[in-house]
């Protein structure tokens, strides 16, 4: 009995395993993370003192995918701002948006 | 057996076939079943021969995707027209890039890579002023041609710059300053200096007022066109700029895209192409203001009609391999069907492979 169960669980974490990796791992999370998030989403472009809210949000994906990493911002604050250089453009998003752009499938360089 | 014995049993059953279907999926998943295949293209030193490649091998020249180093067989493959390379740290990452993708391809990529001022993918070694900063003509021919010196160093093909929209209320650095006229003029020469190292450039957003705000709940922009906001593209064709980027804006006055996102409106396109020979690129497929245009038709339809429009190069920055399979798939299909001419395909290839450099026969 003991075994069959056994036997089950190992089955039940591989297929959970093989399903991830199917539709990639970091989609996955980022579904759940943006279905669970009842939060707005929100990506600004930092340009020195001016900020302008980038609302198209797979526009704004296109643009952090194409940045060098994204880092932490902010204290105590799940925000991300990602650039290619502390000289030029940041694009600073919130939690909601880092896992709208990953469970839409762009590669984002998270720190 | 005993009840409960059965129940395990049946779920040993059901799990053990629930892992052996995804096992299959995940390994049809890799091996990228349904991919076209680059055989049998001729080639001849640096002349292709088009009616040895297939409506497939076609096609997917119609293509610039996301350049994941670790797909590179898998876009060799499937014929894959270009790239386009995001940030790296050195220049020497970029060398590594470019040449580990060109490696062994029988039809060599088109390499892209947005490289305007504000918007650098080289920016963490070698930054450029911003657009809004350049203050004279000369000084935009030099900032064009130091640009296109290091493309053409590190293997990139097409610089998706410069921006010629007259207003750019988001980003604030990515248009040039001025009234239309000295727009037009700045662009003109960074056109000329990118292009004096061989490096294709790339007006962009036709035509014109795609850097503003949008409408948060339905990122499509109805924008009035003027013709002063096509005095900068007319300008930039005048210096010989070699490709054209067409963005999602519903256009209406100088250009109608008649209630459409220009970048999939026969007659936005038709006015681009009135004179101008060079290539028509897409801006990326993936944003809101296209997707939720096609919300109720579908992407297959988007598809479609970005070919049938008139574009010579679909942009998918987010393409994996199973996008880049059903792209072949739909838009070889609509070609078989008759909806989408062949001899139109034949058209964007020949001048796709042509920007490369190769010869056509």
């Amino acid at each position: 009995m003991a075994t069959v169960r056994i036997l089950n669980l190992v089955l039940a974490i591989t297929a959970l395993a093989l399903f991830v990796n199917l539709i990639g791992a970091n989609r996955f999370t980022g579904e759940m993370v943006y279905s669970l998030d009842k939060s707005e989403p929100r990506c600004i472009v930092s340009n020195g003192d001016e900020q302008s809210p980038l609302t198209d949000l797979n526009e704004c994906c296109f643009m952090l995918q194409a940045q060098l990493a994204c880092s932490p911002y902010g204290i105590n604050s799940a925000d991300f701002a990602c650039s290619t250089s502390d000289l030029g453009l940041k694009y600073i998003a919130n939690q909601k948006t880092i896992s709208y752009c990953k469970s839409e499938g762009y590669r984002l360089k998270l720190k | 057996m005993k009840p409960h014995n059965k129940t395990d049993f049946i779920i040993t059953v059901f799990l053990s076939v629930l892992v052996a279907g995804l096992l299959f999926a995940n390994a049809r998943s890799h091996t990228d079943n349904g991919a076209p295949s680059n055989k049998n293209i001729a080639t001849n030193g640096d002349t292709v021969y088009l009616n040895s490649m297939t409506i497939e091998q076609k096609v997917a020249q119609m293509l610039i995707v996301y350049g994941d180093p670790d797909k590179r067989d898998f876009y060799q493959q499937s014929n894959i027209g270009g790239l386009f390379l995001t940030a790296l740290r050195t220049e020497s990452d970029f060398n590594w890039t470019t040449n580990f993708m060109q490696r062994d391809a029988k039809i060599p990529f088109l390499i892209s890579a947005d490289i305007e001022g504000c918007v650098n993918a080289f920016q963490n070694f070698r930054p450029y002023p911003f657009f809004s900063e350049i203050n004279s003509k000369n000084d935009a021919y030099a900032v064009g041609k130091a640009q296109g010196d290091l493309m053409a160093k590190l293997g990139i093909q097409i610089n998706f710059s410069p921006v010629v929209d007259l207003k750019d209320t988001i980003w604030k650095c990515r248009s040039f300053t001025g009234g239309a006229d000295e727009i037009a003029g700045k662009a003109s020469s960074y056109i000329s200096g990118l292009q004096s190292t061989g490096t294709i450039a790339t007006a962009k957003h036709y035509p014109g007022r795609t850097l503003d705000v949008k409408d948060p709940h339905k990122m499509t922009t109805i924008s009035e066109i003027k013709e002063s906001d096509l005095y900068p593209f007319e300008a930039s064709k005048n210096a010989g700029a070699k490709a054209v980027m067409v963005s999602h804006v519903i256009a209406s006055g100088a250009v109608d895209s008649e209630g459409r996102p220009s970048v999939v409106s026969r007659s936005a396109i038709s006015s681009l192409k009135k004179d101008f020979t060079g290539l028509v690129i897409t801006d990326d497929i993936n944003m809101l203001g296209l997707k939720n245009y096609y919300s109720k038709t579908g992407r297959d339809q988007m598809l479609i009609d970005l070919v049938l429009a008139g574009n010579d190069v679909i942009l998918d920055a987010l393409a994996g391999t199973d996008d880049i399979n059903h792209f072949i798939k739909v838009i070889s299909s609509a070609v078989r069907r008759g909806e989408i001419p062949e001899k139109h395909i034949d058209v964007s290839v020949t001048k796709i492979l042509k920007a490369k450099g190769l010869k056509v026969a």
